[in-house]
Formats: C-alpha cells, sequence, structure tokens
C-alpha cells in the first residue's frame, strides 16, 4: 500500500485512526501492530512471513546477547550469526539474482535461475533489525522482552517499506509510552499534508518529465540537462516526501522518528551533500560499519579502504544493478578528493561556484544512479557536455518547458527551505494575529493539499521509486 | 492556538473518514466523465487475497469508486489549465489516438449522412452552374488506418468509415468528385508509410502529399501546367512534433523527429495574405514545431493568399485545421486561395457567396475527421450550414 493512494488515504488511515484513538492505552500497540502487518502483507501477502521470520531471529538473538552479555567471546559469535543471517534474507531476495546472472554470464554457463520477487522494503527494515541487534549487543539498549514490541518496532507502518531507518534506541521508550496532544497531532498532520503534496504534485511531475526525456536516447544539450534536472528534483521530492509523510504519521500516533532529509540540494560540499541527504542511512553506515571497522582511527589507509567499504555498501544497497556500486565508488572518489586531494583549494573557492559545483556532481552522479547500463550513462554524458546548443534544443524546449514550468520552476525553488521559514513565520508567536496566521496558514494547506488530492485520483502514474530499495 | 489546531484536526480526519465511508457505498460501473468502464468492488476469497489479486482489485476499485471522483477529476484539469485528456489513447510506439468511436445508431445515422449528401449535392450543383468543380476531400480518423498500433481494447473506426462513405458517395451526384483518403492512407500503411503525426491526429506530408496528388490529378486535366509535385520538390524540416494530442497529456511522449514542409526549392511566385478582410503577415509555412503553426501559422476563419501566378486557378477551400496543410501545398499552385473554416467565421457568407467573391475555380471540402468520423454536425459546420 502507497501513502498517496485513495485506498490508504481515504480508507486505512482513517480507520486506523479512529480505532488507535478509541482504543485503550494498553491495545494502542497492538492495533498499530495489526494495521501494520496489514500494511505490508497488502498486495504481497506472503513476505509479511519473511519480515517476521527476521524479526523472530533478532528477536532471539537479542535475548541471547543480553544473556551473555559478560562473555565477550558468546555475544560476538551470537551477533555475527544473526547478522549473516539477516544478510543471507537479504542477499536471497535482492543479490541473488545479480550474482548467478554475472558468474553465468562471466564463465558463459546457461542459466535458469529464477531471481526472486523483492520483498517491499526489505532493505529498509533488514537494517532496522540488525542496528536493534547491534544496539543490544553494544549495551546502548536492553534487549526487549516483549516480541510484538520488537515486530511493531520493525513494521511500524509509516516508516516499513521508504525509512527513514529508525534505531531501536530513538523509539524504545516511545514504544513502552507515548504522550498524544493536539499539537502534535495537526504537527504530524501537516508534515503528512506537505510529504503528500511533494509526492503527488512535483515527484509525479518531475517523473513523468525525465522518463519522457531520459530513455537512453541522445538529446539536445539543453533538454538533457532539463531531464537530468528533472530527475534530481524527483528523486529529492519522491523520497523526501515519502519521509515526511513517515514522520508526520509517526507524529500522529505519538513518534518521534528523526529527520531523513534536510535540504541536500543546498550543499556546497559532497560531504554535505550526505549529511543532508537520506540521513538515516548515512548514519546507519557511519555506525554499523565505518566505526566498527575503525572508522579514522587505524591510520589514513585504513581510513581510505573503510569509506571504500561504506561506499561500497552504499551504493549496493540502493539496488542489485552494477550502476549502483559504481554510484558509490563515484561518491567515494569524491569524497576522497574533496577531503583529502583538493581541500585546501576548494576552501578558497566563493561558495556560489562550490555550490554549482557540487550540484553538478550530484546531477552527474544522479545520471549514473537511474542508468541500467554505462552505454545509456555515456549517452547522457556526452549529450549534456557537448555543449552543442542547437534549433533543436529550442525546439524541443518549446513542447516541454511550457507544459512542466508550473511544476518544474516551485520545485526547484521548495528544494531550499523557504517553506519552513515560511511556516515559521506564519505558525509563532501569541495572540490574536498568530492565530489568525495560523487559521491562513491552515487553510492555504488545506487548499493546496485538495489540489493534491485531485492529482491523486487523476494521476495513475504513482510508483514510489525507493520502494525497490 | 489549540482550538485552532483541534479544529484543524478534526476537519481532517473528518474529511478523510466522510468521503472514505461514502466510497464504500460506491459500485458504479461506467464512468460517463472518462468514458470509460470502472473497477467495481469484488468479494474477496482465500486465493485471490493470498495472489495478491484481491487487494489490487480493492486498490483500483476505491480509486475508481472514490465519492466526488468526478469532481477531483474536472478540477484537475482546471486547476493545470488543461482541456480532459480522456480524448486521447496511447497505443503502440507512443501513437497517439483520439478515444474510441462508439458505433452510431446505424439508421438515423443513415439518414442525416443522406440529407448531408443533399446538402453537398445542393452546393455542388450552384456551383456548377457558373462551371465551378466542387471536390469533396474525405479523411479517416488515425485509428480507421493505423490500426496495428490500437490499443488490444480499442475498435478502429474503419468499418463505421466505409459504411458512412458508401452510403454518402451512393447519394452524392455526379456534380461531387470525391477523394477518399481511406484507400491512399491504408495502401501508404502497408508499405510501411505513415499518414499521420505520431502525437497528433493530423495528416502529416505524406498523408497531404498523397491527397494533394490526387486533387492536382483533378486540376491538371483543366490546367496541364500544374504537374504532381513530390518531396523533392519541398525543402523539409525533422523536428519533433508539438502534437495536440500530446499537449493534452502533459507532453508526456517523446516521439522522434518527423518531417514538417518548410519551404517551396523552387520559389518562383511571391504573394500577399489577408485574414478576415486584413493584410496579415503571417506565414504560409515554415514557422513552429506544431502542425498548426507550421502550417498557415494556425486557424484562421478567413484566409485568402493571393499569388502572382495568375494563369492558375482560384481554390476555395472549407473545413477545420485538417485544411492547413492542403492550402500550402495549393497555393504555390494557385492564383488565388481562400480558405474559410465556419467554426469560427461570423462573416455570413455561404460557399457560393466565397466562390463568387474569388472567382473560384474549385472549392474543396474537407470536414473533420478529428472527432468522429463523419460526424453530421463537422460536416454541416464546413458546408456553412447552420447546425441544429
Amino acid at each position: 500500500m502507497v501513502f498517496s493512494s485513495s485506498l490508504f488515504l481515504f480508507a486505512f488511515l482513517p480507520l486506523v485512526l479512529a480505532l488507535y484513538f478509541i482504543s485503550h492505552t494498553k491495545i494502542k500497540n497492538y492495533v498499530l501492530l495489526v494495521a501494520s502487518l496489514i500494511f505490508y502483507a497488502w498486495g504481497e501477502p506472503s513476505f509479511v512471513f519473511v519480515m517476521i521470520g527476521v524479526v523472530a531471529v533478532d528477536y532471539i538473538s537479542a535475548i541471547l546477547i543480553e544473556k551473555y552479555l559478560e562473555k565477550i567471546r558468546v555475544r560476538q559469535v551470537i551477533l555475527i550469526i544473526t547478522i549473516a543471517i539477516n544478510f543471507c534474507f537479504l542477499i536471497y531476495f535482492k543479490y541473488a539474482g545479480l550474482f548467478v546472472n554475472t558468474f553465468t554470464s562471466i564463465f558463459s554457463i546457461e542459466n535458469n535461475f529464477q531471481s526472486p520477487v523483492l520483498p517491499i522494503g526489505i532493505s529498509f527494515f533488514t537494517f532496522q533489525a540488525i542496528s536493534y541487534v547491534f544496539d543490544v549487543y553494544m549495551k546502548d539498549v536492553s534487549a526487549q522482552k516483549n516480541p510484538f514490541n520488537v515486530l511493531l518496532y520493525v513494521s511500524l507502518f509509516p516508516q516499513l517499506i521508504a525509512g527513514p531507518i529508525v534505531r531501536y534506541k530513538t523509539v524504545e521508550s516511545q514504544i513502552i509510552s507515548r504522550t498524544h496532544s493536539i499539537e502534535k497531532i495537526s504537527d504530524g498532520i501537516v508534515r503528512f499534508i506537505i510529504g503528500f503534496i511533494k509526492k503527488v504534485i512535483f515527484a509525479n511531475k518531475m517523473a513523468l518529465l525525465a522518463d519522457t526525456l531520459l530513455d537512453g536516447s541522445a538529446l539536445p544539450t539543453l533538454v538533457m540537462w532539463l531531464g537530468a534536472s528533472a530527475y534530481m528534483l524527483q528523486i529529492y521530492f519522491d523520497f523526501s516526501a515519502y519521509s515526511d509523510m513517515a514522520i508526520g504519521l509517526g507524529k500522529i500516533f505519538g513518534f518521534d522518528f528523526e529527520e531523513n532529509f534536510n535540504f541536500p540540494y543546498k550543499s556546497t560540499s559532497i560531504t554535505e551533500f550526505w549529511r543532508r541527504w537520506h540521513i538515516s542511512l548515512s548514519t546507519w553506515f557511519r555506525d554499523y560499519v565505518y566505526i566498527p571497522l575503525g572508522g579514522n582511527k587505524k591510520g589514513k589507509a585504513r581510513q581510505i579502504f573503510n569509506m571504500f567499504m561504506v561506499w561500497a555498501f552504499t551504493g549496493f544497497w540502493h539496488g542489485a544493478s552494477w550502476n549502483y556500486l559504481l554510484w558509490g565508488i563515484y561518491y567515494f572518489i569524491l569524497l576522497i578528493l574533496e577531503k583529502h586531494v583538493f581541500h585546501k583549494v576548494l576552501d578558497k573557492i566563493p561558495v556560489a561556484i562550490k555550490w554549482l559545483l557540487t550540484s553538478a556532481f550530484v546531477l552527474v552522479g544522479w545520471m549514473l544512479f537511474r542508468s541500467e547500463n554505462l552505454a545509456d550513462f555515456g549517452t547522457i554524458i556526452s549529450s549534456m557536455f557537448s555543449f552543442r546548443i542547437s534549433s533543436e534544443d529550442l525546439n524541443m524546449l518549446s513542447l516541454y518547458v511550457p507544459s512542466y514550468a508550473m511544476y518544474f520552476i516551485p520545485a526547484a525553488i521548495l528544494a531550499f527551505p523557504i517553506y519552513p521559514a515560511v511556516q515559521k513565520k506564519l505558525c509563532s508567536g501569541e495572540g490574536r494575529l498568530a492565530v489568525t496566521r495560523q487559521i491562513i496558514f491552515y487553510i492555504g494547506l488545506l487548499a493546496v493539499f485538495l489540489i493534491a488530492i485531485c492529482f491523486m485520483v487523476q494521476s495513475t502514474y504513482n510508483p514510489f521509486i525507493y520502494f525497490r530499495f | 492556538m489549540k482550538i485552532v489546531k483541534a479544529i484543524f484536526v478534526v476537519i481532517v480526519f473528518a474529511f478523510l473518514g466522510v468521503i472514505g465511508t461514502l466510497t464504500l457505498f460506491n459500485n458504479r460501473e461506467i464512468s460517463d466523465l472518462e468514458a470509460r468502464d470502472l473497477q467495481t468492488f469484488q468479494k474477496p476469497d482465500l486465493e485471490s487475497v493470498m495472489d495478491g489479486s484481491f487487494s489490487q482489485m480493492v486498490d483500483s476499485a476505491f480509486s475508481d469508486q472514490l465519492e466526488f471522483r468526478d469532481f477531483f477529476v474536472k478540477m484537475y484539469y482546471k486547476v493545470t489549465f488543461q482541456t480532459y485528456n480522456g480524448d486521447v489513447v496511447k497505443g503502440s510506439d507512443d501513437q497517439l489516438f483520439a478515444s474510441c468511436q462508439d458505433a452510431p445508431d446505424r439508421e438515423k445515422n443513415d439518414k442525416d449522412l443522406i440529407n448531408v449528401a443533399n446538402e453537398i449535392n445542393k452546393i455542388a450543383d450552384s456551383l456548377a452552374e457558373d462551371r465551378r468543380k466542387f471536390i469533396f476531400v474525405s479523411i479517416p480518423r488515425k485509428d480507421a488506418v493505423m490500426t496495428g498500433f490500437l490499443p488490444d481494447s480499442y475498435t478502429s473506426s474503419d468499418e463505421i468509415y466505409k459504411h458512412s462513405m458508401e452510403v454518402l458517395i451512393s447519394h452524392l451526384n455526379e456534380n461531387v468528385i470525391v477523394i477518399d483518403a481511406y484507400e491512399l492512407f491504408t495502401e501508404a500503411y502497408k508499405n510501411g508509410e505513415y499518414c499521420y503525426f505520431t502525437t497528433d491526429h493530423h495528416v502529416n506530408f505524406t498523408g497531404g502529399m498523397l491527397i494533394y496528388n490526387e486533387i492536382t490529378k483533378i486540376i491538371g486535366a483543366d490546367y496541364p501546367e500544374i504537374q504532381f509535385t513530390t518531396e523533392d520538390d519541398y525543402n523539409i524540416k525533422s523536428v519533433v512534433v508539438n502534437g495536440s494530442f500530446n499537449r493534452l497529456i502533459g507532453q508526456s511522449v517523446k516521439a522522434d523527429p518527423e518531417e514538417l514542409l518548410i519551404s517551396l526549392k523552387n520559389m518562383d511566385f511571391t504573394y500577399t495574405r489577408t485574414e478576415d478582410g486584413k493584410s496579415s503577415s503571417k506565414k504560409i509555412w515554415g514557422t513552429g514545431s506544431s502542425y498548426a503553426s507550421a502550417y498557415m501559422d494556425d486557424d484562421n476563419p478567413e484566409t485568402i493568399v493571393t499569388t502572382s501566378n495568375t494563369d492558375y486557378p482560384n481554390i476555395l477551400i472549407t473545413g477545420s485545421s485538417f485544411t492547413n496543410l492542403l492550402e500550402v501545398l495549393c497555393i504555390p499552385d494557385c492564383h488565388i486561395m481562400a480558405s474559410v473554416d465556419y467554426r469560427e467565421n461570423e462573416t455570413g457568407k455561404d460557399i457560393k457567396s466565397y466562390a463568387d467573391q474569388i472567382d473560384a475555380q474549385y472549392v474543396i471540402y474537407i470536414p473533420s475527421q478529428s472527432n468522429n468520423a463523419h460526424s453530421i454536425g463537422s460536416m454541416k459546420t464546413h458546408l456553412g450550414l447552420e447546425v441544429s
């Protein structure tokens, strides 16, 4: 089930909200758990058992780790086995097809392997489950005795299939006890609506433009830049919208998830970009891969190796295709160059130039990310950087710009931190004037929400990009 | 502030809940607005639940049955400044078609066609009195010709078209010369030549040339200096065409470049142009990348182009935008080419008046086929008759 569907918005959500808020505090978690399992099972019921299997392994492992907390070797073995089992699930469902196909093609072996269907959100819930066991291992949290609470932590429907990757320690106390207030619920609704608007109006329209233009064929320079920029906006609005909706829904149900995006396209360095983009994934890799490997504390060569591992994993996490690995390595190279080679030069460059450079490298990265093979990527890059402006550019721009300017321009503006400032201005303060401003804000938001619903109802073009991860 | 927030929360939840609840009571089978069957709610069984088909059905049904769905759809087109795109259907290879034509009430339609044929005869007879020839060019809908690109659920209008033409031709008299583009286009289609733009319902350069060469056969009989033209006689540009259907669906199709005529290679004449009686600097070809802008620079209620070819005939063309390309092709072979689009023409002049005004030797009548093959309304409109 997707958040931007009629069924979720007008049936699932109101029904779950009603059941949740009329339920006694003691059974609120069970209402949420059942709702989350139905949410996940919707469409592919059998995969709910895969998720329950992963959770069962991690629940038992965490209990065992806590039991043998003082026996370092034993808990290490349990941790390694647990992580291996989790990755076995992930590798089988997500990467087996890629590995078998690559192996058989290299050695020219007949290949009859049928890749299994990918359970939605497996990368997200596997990482959440691993983080729970790891945190117990690191003694950051206690093992949860109630298996339903662990299952709820992993399966909680707002963040289940496209993140953010919530740490157990973030929500441990909230699972057991959390507060609900009108302020929190209304803030949650506002956040959900903002995400909904970002997804159905901007992400979907940018997707349409990007898919129309970036079809693997060569294009005039300006048109290719338009297509690439549309994809850059699409992926941001798509993914950050989902996080907004997840965080908003979390608030409505009393949870406080951490932010996942912080206007990444305002970054003036690649390092900053990754501090603002998919924050929950970056910090996951930092805490569970980079630091355990030694981080920057074992010399420069080891640090570079650790970074390589992190970025290779980051790339591969995004998809079972070699282009994702290349995309991860692309960022590894950029970060090495930025931190260790050009850092003195970059310090002297004006901020505007740094922003332009960062944006250009990110955009090229997205083209690598999107391309199904290196030939497609080569076509895109050669079109983008041929700098041959022709009448064909103007002809094609005259087709697409009028149709998409009303989405592209606001999307480009909203990718920068403008609306939070407006929201803060309108929704802060005390007194009658503040109330009036707040009412104006709500009316405006509801009006755009209504328009977004019109877009959702009309549209059949509604894929969430990040579901495939 | 807390009360405002509480009211906001209640409004949102109530809005979602009420629409959701009302939706459960809907089970419409057809959407008149979207002209399609709707998914209805079905009872579940274990197999459909386990294989996921039940949830897919509920997703589709809930979306299709959503309370106020028609309102939301209409609102979408209003706020995005578009016309409703239910008229456009996407076939294979990005070919866009007008929505499927409903089979008409044959008995009534035949009667109407006979009435129109009689009207055409009357006009052709009155023109014949002054030795003016009346040429009826009938162009089928794109879906009647390019049948191999249609979606499975789409029924081609070719049978409707062929039947209508049979009725019409059998009731037209000898003063009406008929050029039926169906045979020309289907023959070309079989040879891999397409006569329509990919993202537009209009006839492309190939189709236009096929029709115009049929016209030159008729005119050439009286004016031997007017000969067939070939593609080699023209300068052509290859561009991504801004198709009118593609515009309706937000330019979501990137069709390959297609040919637009930009000029004659040997342009040995000059011309002046008037629009609605006023001098006009609009070009006759070569501007823009859409059908309308490339040919005659959009539709105009009344256009008169006078060339320096004083020995050539005068031609009056009546019809919709389908005439534009033929006007362009005609102009080099005309002394005067007048074009009338009766959809917007408010002069009150009928075809005979225009023919007399320019002393037309030929009157070419091209009723629009864009929306409905042989729509009685459009046939009458382009004869300059009032449509009841």
